[in-house]
């Protein structure tokens, strides 16, 4: 009885140890389960746990990402209907198996569809096979990338109305400076006209005094002829060396620079010297250069008015002038200088005399595109260089360029 | 006009320019009995001096020494000769010099000879 009583009691202590721990057990998987139910609420991704494919789990994110408020809505319902038809087969696909991360469409509750990338995987325990599916929300990814994308066509848009619009601005430029530069080559050549028409006056009128005094003869009449179609052909020919000039020529051609430097200076030395600013010229001989003759040309001009207006500020009684060299140095390279005694330019303006619009001269004299085209012309169209520097008396500019073998 | 009564007043005239002076050369030629030229100021000094003209007539612009420099120097010496100065240059740059050197005419270039000659008439009986 005893002994009975005995076993009977030893089940129940066993079998109250046993509630006991099956209690404390079922105590512990539920407190695991909610930790777990932690845990995948604070994970990034969206988890949704399925079993057979309905849902059986679901984390905060992922409620998120369905456009959900409570989880009770999307608990128990088929995965598939939350995929879009379009990418279903893909989707079955994959449901049996671990997969890598792929990318697909997703409906949202309001039916609205979101690219996700997912990664599946076979999750066993409590005898049951789970499939745990993380997802992450592409559309802000997407969406910024088309924004980027269409930021960068857009970008591509602007880079070239920009390039048209500066091409345009350098036209307009060049078209500036070619009217300042026909302004220049008026007043040059009314310079060189200046003494012809000086002696077609007094010839003309020597003609008249003769002809008053009774001394006309075959012989004035044939000097008077001769002498005045001298300066008639001189002054023709004035008006054709200026226009081969500064006619604007886009062919290369090999010339010397000895020779296009003296037609330079011949050009300006009439509006130079009529200022009491000597001028004087030595080159080198043979000096080829393969390029655009009558751009080199201009550019100097542009150099050596330069100087001369700078020389017509200077104050002071001193003897004026202006030095024109070119010289050959190594490498086959050929050195142009100009140089003045104007007294150099001021250290502040310095850095800026090659840019467009700059000018020290104010608005009556000068554009401000002379010194600018200049160096677009030696840099970008004759691909030399263009330095300048101040001496001890004045400025010194140096054009160096590629000469011919 | 014919200016026969300018016959005896000896200009002299300085102008650096070859054509220039040649045509003026041609019309002196036919007016005056005397004359003397000069391509410089430098020249035309030493003509001052050693011809003792009655009247100047003078380029500015001028190789060696200007116009200017050389009327400075003879202003020293000659207070009174009467100079007339014919220059490319409008007269309003060098009024200011031109006064100072007691300048009597400025004509510009390309000026008649009928004018010079007028003004060198009225400069040399006014002398």
């Amino acid at each position: 009885m005893l002994s009975l009583n005995h076993t009977g009691s030893l089940f129940f202590i066993v079998g109250l140890l046993i509630l006991v721990f099956g209690i404390m057990w079922i105590y512990l998987l539920l407190k695991q389960r909610q930790k777990f139910k932690q845990l995948i609420d604070l994970a990034i991704e969206g988890l949704v746990i399925s079993h057979k494919g309905r849902v059986v789990e679901i984390n905060e994110q992922a409620l998120k990402i369905f456009g959900g408020e409570h989880k009770e809505e999307i608990l128990g319902k088929v995965m598939l209907d939350f995929v879009s038809p379009a990418f279903r087969e893909l989707v079955k696909s994959h449901t049996y198996h671990n997969t890598d991360t792929y990318e697909c469409e997703l409906v949202r509750k309001d039916g609205t569809h979101l690219p996700v990338l997912v990664k599946g995987s076979i999750v066993k325990g409590f005898g049951k096979t789970m499939r745990v599916s993380a997802i992450v929300d592409l559309s802000e990814l997407k969406e910024a990338q088309y924004a980027l994308q269409a930021l960068n066509e857009n970008l591509e848009i602007q880079v070239k109305a920009q390039i048209e619009k500066n091409r345009q601005q350098e036209m307009i430029l060049f078209q500036q400076s070619r009217h300042a530069q026909m302004g220049e080559m008026i007043s040059m050549i009314a310079h060189q006209w200046r003494q012809p028409l000086n002696v077609l006056s007094l010839l003309a009128q020597n003609i008249v005094f003769k002809y008053k005094l009774h001394k006309l003869d075959d012989v004035v009449m044939e000097e008077f002829k001769s002498d005045s179609m001298r300066q008639i052909l001189q002054m023709s020919k004035t008006i054709d060396d200026f226009r081969d000039f500064f006619r604007p020529d886009k062919s290369i051609k090999v010339f010397d620079i000895k020779q296009q430097l003296s037609n330079a200076v011949e050009m300006v030395k009439p509006i130079v010297a009529g200022h009491g600013i000597e001028i004087s010229f030595h080159s080198e001989d043979n000096l080829k250069v393969e390029s655009f003759p009558n751009e080199f040309g201009q550019s100097i001009i542009n150099i050596l008015n330069n100087a001369k207006d700078v020389l017509l500020e200077s104050c002071g009684e001193y003897t004026k002038w202006i030095r024109v060299e070119a010289n050959r140095e190594g490498d086959g390279k050929i050195s142009v200088s100009i140089e003045d005694n104007g007294g150099g330019i001021d250290a502040l303006v310095l850095p800026y005399i090659f840019e467009p619009y700059f000018s020290t001269k104010g608005v009556k004299n000068g554009t401000g595109l002379g010194l600018y085209m200049t160096k677009i012309i030696v840099e970008e169209h004759m691909q030399g260089q263009i330095r300048v520097h101040n001496t001890a008396e004045g400025a010194r500019f140096e054009i160096v360029l590629q000469g011919m073998m | 006009m014919v200016w026969n009564h300018l016959k005896h007043i000896r200009p002299l005239i300085i102008e650096d320019e070859k054509n220039v002076l040649d045509a003026l050369f041609s019309v002196f030629d036919t007016t005056f009995d005397e004359f003397y030229t000069a391509r410089n100021g430098e020249e035309g000094l030493y003509r001052f001096y050693k011809d003792t003209p009655d009247i100047i007539i003078t380029d500015l612009q001028m190789p060696f020494m200007g116009g200017f420099r050389m009327l400075e120097r003879i202003r020293m010496e000659n207070a009174t000769i009467p100079v007339i100065i014919a220059s490319a240059h409008s007269a309003k740059e060098h009024l200011e010099h031109a006064k100072e050197l007691r300048i009597n005419e400025y004509l510009t270039k390309p000026y008649s000879i009928d004018l010079l000659f007028e003004k060198i008439h009225q400069c040399c009986i006014r002398a």
